[in-house]
C-alpha cells in the first residue's frame, strides 16, 4: 500500500497517538500544581514577615534611578545627526515651533502681565463707568478685542487651513490659536491696567470669556467633525476637559463662590455629555456585552454584518463570546427554511460558530444553494461578492472533494483577489483568505502577504492628503473616488495588517487615532445603536491587541500631547491673571490708613 | 440563578476541576503559547492560581462553562504575562522537526502526519489539540474555548476532514520532491 492510500482516512486513534506522548502525567501534573501552591504560600508568608517588620529602607541609589528613569535617555539625540535625526527634524518642526511658541507666550505672558498689574493705576469704583466708554479708544483693548475674535472663530481657522494645506495642520491651527488667546488675556489685562480697570473680578469675568470661547471657537466642533488629524494618545477630549474645568478655578479664585458651583456643575455635566475623555467602550468585556445584546434577526439583514466583526475580533484577541443559544435555535430554524434569508447571515453565522453539521447538511439542500454548490464543485466558479464566502465550508462539510478538485477550487479562490484600485478591495481581500484559511492553505495564504501589504498601502487615507471634511488615518473603499475613511474598510485593513504587518506608508498612531474619534461613545452614553460603531470598534481592538504601535522618543511623545499642553498652558495663564489682580476694596471697610476723624 | 447557593470550591471539586480540564487546557495553552513543556507548566501554574485564588470565583461550582471560562481567563492572564517577559511569540504548530528528533527512528507516517497537522488553520490545530489530547469530552472543550459545544461539534466534524486533505496534500508534495 502506497503512503497515499494509507493517509485516505484519519482515524481519530491515529489523532490520538500522535499526541500521546505530549499526554501530561496525571500524578506529576498534580505535583507540580502543589510545589507551585507551597512556593506561592512561602513567598506570601515572607512577604507578611517583612510587611509586619516595616517597608524596607529604600536604597540610596534607587531615588536617583527612579527620578533618571523620569528623564529622557537622549533628548535630542534624534535630532542631531545625519539621516533619520534629519527627517525627523523636517516631520517635528512646525509642531515643536508651535509649542515652543506657546510655552514662550505663557512665560512672556506672565511677565507681562505681573508688570501691568504691578504699575496699574488704583481703582476707583465712582469712575468706572467714565473709564470704561473712554477704553474703547484705549489701542490695546481694541487690539484685544480683536484677538478674541480671531479665538471665537478658530474653528473657521482650522477649516481654512485644512482647506489650503490639508488637514496635517490642523491641531497646530488650533494650538496657534491657543496662543493668540493668551496674547487676548495679556493685551485685554494691560488695558484694563493702563485705565484703571484692573480688579479680580473684572479679570476673572474677562478669563472665562476667553475659556468659553476658547471652547465654542476650538473645541466643542473639533470633535464634532472629525477634523481632528493627530497622533495624541490622549486625544481631543483631555484639553476640553481641562478647559472646561479652568472656568470654574478661575472664578474660584475670585472669591465668586456661588458661581463657582454653577460653573463646575456645567463644566462637569459638559465634560459628561460630551463624552470629553473620549471614552470608546472597546475593551473584551465591553465588546463582548455589544454583542449579547445585539438583536440579530435572520429574516432581517441588519445587524449581522456587525455582530460579525464584533465576534471575528473577540476571537482574534483570544477573548470570550457570548453565549448565545437562543441565536443558535434561530440559525438551525432558518437553515430549514432558508429561501427569505440573506447570505450575509450564513456568512456570518459561519464566522459566528453558529453552524452545526446538521445545519449545513439543511443548507446544502436547499436547491439555490445545491446549484451554486455545484458550480463551486464542478467547475471552481464562485461568486467574488464577500457575503458568499460560506460557499467553500458549506461545500467542504457536505460532499466529498477531491484532492484535484480542492486544488481547483483553491486556484478559483485565489483569483477573487483583488487588483489595486478595485472597488472594496480590502474586504474582498479579506473574504479571499477567509476562503483560502477554510481550504487549509497556508501555502497560498503566504503567497499572498506582498500583495496584501501594497492592496492596505494604496487604500490608506494619509491626513496629509485628506480634504477639508474627509476622515483621514482610515482606509477608504476606492482611493480613486474617495480620499475619506470607511469603518468596514478600515476594519479590513486592520485584519490584513494583523495578519500580515503593518506597510511603512501606514502610520500607526493616526490610525489608533481616528479609530478612537470613530468609536467616541454618544453622550451619556446612550446608544441606540451600538451596531453602528461595531466595526470600528472591533477595529481599535484588533489594533491595541494585535498590532504594536511603534516607541516614540520623548520628544514626540510631548510633540503629541502638545494640544493637551496648549490647553493647561492657557488655563494656567487665566489662573494667574486673576490670581495677581488686586480685589475691589470693600466701601465699607476703612482705608489701610485708619478711618478719617 | 433563584435559590442558587454560592460557595467556595473545596477541595474534591478543584480535584475534579483538574481532571476535566488537564489535557484541553494544556491543548489550548500549547495553541498559544511556544511548545509544550511551557504549555504544561503554564497549565499547572493556572491551576495553582485557580486553588490559591477560589474565594473569588463566584459562578455555580456544577457549571462546567463557568468554572472553564474562569480557569481560561486565569490562563490568558498568565500567558500574556510570560509572554510579555519573554517577547512577543506566534503560536507554533505541532513543531514536527521536534517530533522528528525526539523519535531516534522517526516514523515516516507520523512525520507526515505532524507535517500535515502544523499547517491546518489555528482554529482547528486548537480544537484537535484539545480534544485528542487526552480524549476530553467536547463539553469541557467548549467551555475553555466560550464557545457553545454543538460549535466544537463542528470543528470536530470539519478538522479531521480538514486534515485528511491535508495530510493528502503533503504527501503529494513530498512525492513531487522526491521525484524533481
Amino acid at each position: 500500500m502506497s503512503l497515499h492510500e494509507e493517509v485516505e482516512l484519519v482515524p481519530e486513534e491515529e489523532l490520538f497517538g500522535l499526541l500521546e506522548r505530549r499526554r501530561p502525567d496525571p500524578k506529576a501534573f498534580r505535583a507540580g500544581i502543589e510545589a507551585r501552591i507551597a512556593v506561592r504560600r512561602a513567598e506570601a508568608e515572607r512577604a507578611e514577615k517583612v510587611e509586619r517588620k516595616g517597608p524596607a529602607e529604600p536604597a540610596r541609589t534607587s531615588v536617583w534611578r527612579r527620578a533618571g528613569a523620569l528623564l529622557p535617555i537622549e533628548p535630542f539625540g534624534a535630532l542631531i545627526g545625519p539621516g533619520p535625526g534629519k527627517a525627523l527634524l523636517g516631520a517635528l518642526a512646525l509642531p515643536a515651533l508651535v509649542l515652543a511658541a506657546a510655552f514662550g507666550g505663557f512665560v512672556a505672558g506672565a511677565r507681562s502681565l505681573q508688570r501691568s498689574i504691578a504699575a496699574a493705576l488704583p481703582v476707583d469704583p465712582e469712575a468706572r463707568r467714565r473709564r470704561r466708554r473712554q477704553a474703547r479708544q484705549d489701542r490695546s483693548l481694541r487690539f484685544a478685542s480683536f484677538l478674541v475674535a480671531l479665538v471665537h472663530n478658530g474653528m473657521i481657522l482650522a477649516f481654512l487651513a485644512t482647506w489650503l494645506v490639508g488637514g496635517g495642520f490642523a491641531v497646530d491651527v488650533v494650538l496657534g490659536t491657543l496662543v493668540v488667546s493668551m496674547a487676548a488675556l495679556v493685551a485685554t489685562v494691560r488695558g484694563f491696567a493702563r485705565r484703571g480697570l484692573l480688579e479680580r473680578h473684572e479679570v476673572a469675568r474677562l478669563a472665562v470669556g476667553i475659556l468659553t470661547s476658547v471652547f465654542l471657537g476650538c473645541f466643542l466642533w473639533f470633535h464634532n467633525l472629525h477634523l481632528v488629524h493627530d497622533v495624541s494618545s490622549l486625544g481631543i477630549g483631555w484639553p476640553t476637559s481641562v478647559v472646561l474645568l479652568g472656568i470654574p478655578a478661575c472664578l474660584a479664585i475670585a472669591g465668586q463662590g456661588r458661581r463657582v458651583g454653577v460653573a463646575l456643575g456645567l463644566g462637569l455635566a459638559a465634560v459628561v455629555a460630551l463624552n470629553a475623555l473620549g471614552v470608546t467602550r472597546t475593551s473584551p468585556g465591553s465588546l463582548r456585552a455589544q454583542l449579547a445584546g445585539m438583536d440579530l434577526n435572520t429574516a432581517h439583514l441588519r445587524g449581522w454584518r456587525a455582530a460579525q466583526a464584533l465576534h471575528d475580533a473577540l476571537a482574534a484577541v483570544g477573548a470570550e463570546r457570548p453565549d448565545r443559544e437562543e441565536l443558535l435555535e434561530r440559525i438551525a430554524a432558518a437553515a430549514r427554511a432558508p429561501e427569505d434569508v440573506h447570505p450575509m447571515v450564513w456568512t456570518a453565522a459561519w464566522r459566528m460558530d453558529l453552524l452545526g453539521p446538521a445545519e449545513w447538511r439543511a443548507l446544502a439542500a436547499d436547491p439555490r444553494h445545491s446549484h451554486q454548490l455545484d458550480q463551486l464543485h464542478r467547475h471552481a466558479v464562485l461568486n467574488p461578492t464577500p457575503y458568499y464566502r460560506y460557499f467553500v465550508p458549506l461545500l467542504l462539510a457536505t460532499r466529498e472533494v477531491s484532492y484535484d478538485d480542492r486544488e481547483a477550487i483553491a486556484r478559483g479562490v485565489f483569483a477573487t483577489w483583488p487588483e489595486i484600485g478595485a472597488h472594496g478591495a480590502l474586504p474582498q481581500a479579506v473574504a479571499c483568505l477567509d476562503m483560502l484559511d477554510a481550504l487549509e492553505r497556508p501555502d497560498l495564504v503566504g503567497a499572498l502577504e506582498g500583495p496584501a501589504r501594497e492592496l492596505v498601502a494604496a487604500y490608506w487615507v494619509s491626513g496629509d492628503e485628506a480634504g477639508l471634511f474627509d476622515r483621514a488615518g482610515g482606509f477608504t473603499s476606492n482611493p480613486e473616488k474617495f480620499s475619506t475613511s470607511f469603518a468596514q474598510d478600515t476594519l479590513a485593513g486592520v485584519e490584513l495588517m494583523a495578519r500580515f504587518g503593518v506597510p511603512e506608508r501606514v502610520d500607526r498612531w493616526q490610525l489608533t487615532s481616528y479609530l478612537r474619534h470613530a468609536c467616541w461613545s454618544l453622550p451619556l452614553f446612550l446608544e441606540p445603536l451600538p451596531r453602528l460603531e461595531a466595526e470600528s470598534r472591533a477595529a481599535l481592538l484588533l489594533l491595541r491587541e494585535r498590532i504594536d504601535l511603534p516607541p516614540r522618543t520623548w520628544l514626540e511623545a510631548v510633540l503629541a500631547e502638545r494640544l493637551f499642553l496648549g490647553a493647561l498652558l492657557v488655563v494656567g495663564l487665566c489662573l494667574l491673571a486673576v490670581r495677581l489682580a488686586p480685589p475691589l476694596p470693600d466701601p465699607l471697610q476703612p482705608p489701610p490708613g485708619g478711618a478719617q476723624p | 440563578m433563584a435559590g442558587q447557593v454560592i460557595r467556595e470550591p473545596e477541595e474534591a471539586d478543584f480535584e475534579r476541576w483538574v481532571e476535566a480540564f488537564r489535557g484541553p487546557l494544556v491543548g489550548l495553552l500549547a495553541s498559544w503559547g511556544p511548545d509544550w513543556r511551557a504549555a504544561e507548566e503554564l497549565a499547572q501554574d493556572t491551576s495553582a492560581e485557580a486553588w490559591l485564588g477560589r474565594a473569588r470565583f463566584r459562578g455555580d461550582l456544577a457549571d462546567r462553562g463557568a468554572v472553564g471560562a474562569w480557569l481560561r481567563g486565569i490562563a490568558f492572564h498568565l500567558h500574556a504575562a510570560a509572554r510579555r517577559t519573554a517577547g512577543r511569540r506566534r503560536a507554533q504548530p505541532l513543531d514536527p522537526e521536534q517530533a522528528a528528533e525526539e523519535d531516534k527512528a522517526p516514523d515516516e507516517r507520523r512525520v507526515l502526519f505532524a507535517a500535515a497537522f502544523a499547517e491546518l488553520n489555528a482554529a482547528h490545530q486548537t480544537v484537535l489539540r484539545m480534544h485528542c489530547l487526552e480524549e476530553t469530552s467536547t463539553r469541557e472543550v467548549a467551555a475553555l474555548l466560550g464557545l457553545s459545544p454543538k460549535a466544537v461539534e463542528g470543528r470536530l466534524y470539519q478538522a479531521p476532514r480538514a486534515l485528511r486533505a491535508m495530510v493528502e496534500r503533503v504527501a503529494r508534495r513530498s512525492a513531487q520532491e522526491v521525484r524533481a
